[in-house]
């Protein structure tokens, strides 16, 4: 008898390990059932950090991408700050019927100024306050700034440019958000001199063609 | 016997009849933190300390002190590091609590949030937040304080934020003569009276009592400054019917935060008033007052001695808002 009570708690460290593994996997499934990730393209090819990629007779390189994904669900709201430095991925509950891409009014008015938040990681305006809800700077030789530059910092959380973008998902399955970001690119170099930097009309703008370009595949 | 229920029953009135009237302040927007608590003190010391700025000779308070009712008050535009100058007057630090934009153009919308704006300005503390958070880890006076505070370390962003939004909250000033009027403690003179009938008619849409502003944004019809040629809140709105309106100023404690308006052109409360009677910029088409206001000499030492009565003394010098007088009682 005793013997038996013993056998339960010996298990070995392999043992242990497997039913990590499987409290892990389950635990996964049923709260953080699934990925999104964000693919920036640049026409049909995708975007690689700091290598140049052909278009419209230019050669672009991207040197910063990040974009702030925000999950709304019945009992809670996840927010990530995706860059293209780490990766472009993260985990959200299956449930979720919708993302935004972006720091909308109400996360903005009721920001705790931490974890994905906090304005260390220099996606915070803090002499226009409100987040930068995507960032994308490269090098584009059609641009007339100092190094070929272009800059653009998109948001704004007050009417009328409330710039966030909502989008519906499916549920239950990994969602992939290709974006085509060489429209947003020609816009601010045409259009604003390779730099938007603040919220306002610009940022509206380019945010609006940011929304047209994306993509969503499962 | 009769006597003592008498004079009871009337001390019952008289006490009820304060707290009613009391209540001619509305509830503040931002939960007023006790001055007592870990967190406002630890909020305390870094308001009065440089280590904040990049080069550590700036505070908050060099450019909010207290005996200018938390503005700046030798200079027209405010100095920061490196003495740099800014683009604007440092206005008071006053009831902000109740307040729910921030700056003169109202670029910040949370307290906590307007803490960022000074820390990494290039003209005021030019900081950046890491430098700021290496610094405070490394000194066990902030460690202890933000344990005490929060229960957890080492101090993070939001720690910083919340503890000078806390402090900030706990700068109330009600304690002027105005408010002991409003509370029936004491009467006017025929003098404030008479200002305070012009201050209902000709100010108080704007400069709203008992806050003395409705927190909303105008344009008081300044003459043009060329040389700063400052847009205000169109800057942030980009809506041109708001060029040139900026954030309307409480009016509480004028005598200590002078010089006025947001660029600090004027020294003196008598050109202000003269601003108003003679100065309004007609050809400013997007201006919030469409007429000069008819305010003889004899209206205007009137309206002075009612602005005089919403001094209160007890915030200018009260010991608990300084790290001077109010030494880190927990340590
Ligand atoms: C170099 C001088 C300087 C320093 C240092 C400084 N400020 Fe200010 N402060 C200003 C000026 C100037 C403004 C107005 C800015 C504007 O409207 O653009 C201001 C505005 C403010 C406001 C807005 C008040 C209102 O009614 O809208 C608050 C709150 C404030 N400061 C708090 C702080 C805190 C907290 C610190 C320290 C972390 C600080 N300031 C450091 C100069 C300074
Ligand atoms: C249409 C709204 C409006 C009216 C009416 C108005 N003001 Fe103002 N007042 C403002 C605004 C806006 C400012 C700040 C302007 C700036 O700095 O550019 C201001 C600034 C002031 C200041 C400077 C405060 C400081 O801390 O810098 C004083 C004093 C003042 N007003 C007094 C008065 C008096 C007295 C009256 C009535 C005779 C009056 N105001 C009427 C909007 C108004």
């Amino acid at each position: 008898m005793m013997c038996h009570y013993w056998d339960i708690f010996s298990l070995s460290p392999k043992h242990l390990n497997l039913l990590l593994l499987i409290v892990s996997i389950l635990y996964s499934t049923f709260i953080f059932g699934r990925e999104l990730s964000l693919k920036p393209m640049i026409a049909n090819t995708p975007v690689v950090l700091h290598s140049s990629i052909v278009h419209n007779n230019d050669s672009i390189i991207i040197t910063s991408f990040k974009a702030y994904i925000v999950i709304p669900t019945l009992t809670d709201t996840f927010v990530h700050l995706l860059d293209i430095e780490d990766n472009l991925i993260c985990s959200i509950p299956d449930d979720a019927e919708s993302v935004i891409i972006g720091i909308d009014s109400m996360q903005t008015v009721k920001t705790n100024f931490s974890g994905a938040l906090d304005p260390i990681h220099g996606m915070f305006w803090t002499w226009n306050s409100g987040y930068i809800n995507v960032k994308i700077e490269g090098i584009s030789q059609r641009s007339m700034q100092r190094n070929h530059i272009f800059q653009m910092h998109l948001g704004g959380f007050t009417a009328p440019h409330q710039v966030s973008i909502p989008l519906r998902i499916p549920r239950n399955t990994p969602i992939k958000l290709s974006i085509d970001i060489a429209p947003c690119i020609d816009a601010v170099l045409s259009n604003y001199q390779g730099t938007v930097m603040s919220p306002g009309k610009h940022a509206h703008e380019l945010m609006r063609i940011l929304q047209r370009s994306i993509t969503i595949e499962q | 016997m009769r006597h003592i229920i008498l004079i009871s029953c009337s001390m019952f009135l008289l006490m009820s009849f304060i707290s009613v009237n009391d209540e001619y302040f509305p509830k503040p927007k931002y939960p007023i933190a006790d001055p007592d608590s870990p967190i406002v003190s630890l909020g305390r010391e870094l308001f009065h300390d440089p280590i904040l700025s990049k080069d550590s000779t700036v505070s908050c308070a060099s450019c909010h002190s207290q005996y200018n009712a938390f503005a700046h008050s030798d200079h027209a535009l405010s100095h920061g590091s490196a003495d740099r100058i800014g683009r604007r007057n440092a206005p008071s630090l006053i009831n902000l609590a109740w307040s729910e934009s921030f700056m003169w153009d109202g670029a910040s919308f949370s307290l906590e949030a307007q803490v960022l704006t000074p820390l990494t300005a290039h003209h005021e503390m030019d900081n950046s937040l890491d430098t700021i958070l290496h610094r405070l880890r490394n000194q066990t006076k902030y460690s202890n304080l933000v344990q005490k505070a929060f229960g957890e370390s080492p101090i993070q962003t939001k720690h910083v934020l919340k503890a000078i939004a806390d402090y900030e909250s706990t700068l109330i000033s009600r304690n002027s003569r105005y408010d002991s009027m409003r509370m029936h403690l004491v009467e006017f003179t025929e003098q404030e009276k008479k200002g305070y009938v012009l201050f209902k008619q000709y100010c108080n849409r704007c400069h709203a009592e008992p806050l003395f502003t409705n927190g909303q944004f105008a344009n008081n019809a300044l003459p043009v400054d060329t040389t700063l040629n400052d847009l205000g809140r169109y800057a942030i709105t980009q809506d041109s019917a708001q060029i040139r309106h900026f954030k309307i100023p409480t009016l509480r404690n004028l005598l200590y935060s002078f010089p006025y308006m947001h660029d600090g052109r004027f020294k003196r409360l008598r050109e202000v008033l003269n601003h108003y009677a003679e100065g309004i910029n007609m050809h400013d088409e997007t201006r919030s007052i469409k007429h000069l206001i008819p305010l003889s000499s004899h209206d205007i030492t009137d309206l002075m001695s009612f602005l005089h009565a919403l001094t209160d003394r007890t915030f200018i010098f009260n010991p608990a808002f300084s790290t001077k007088q109010y030494p880190q009682r927990n340590q």
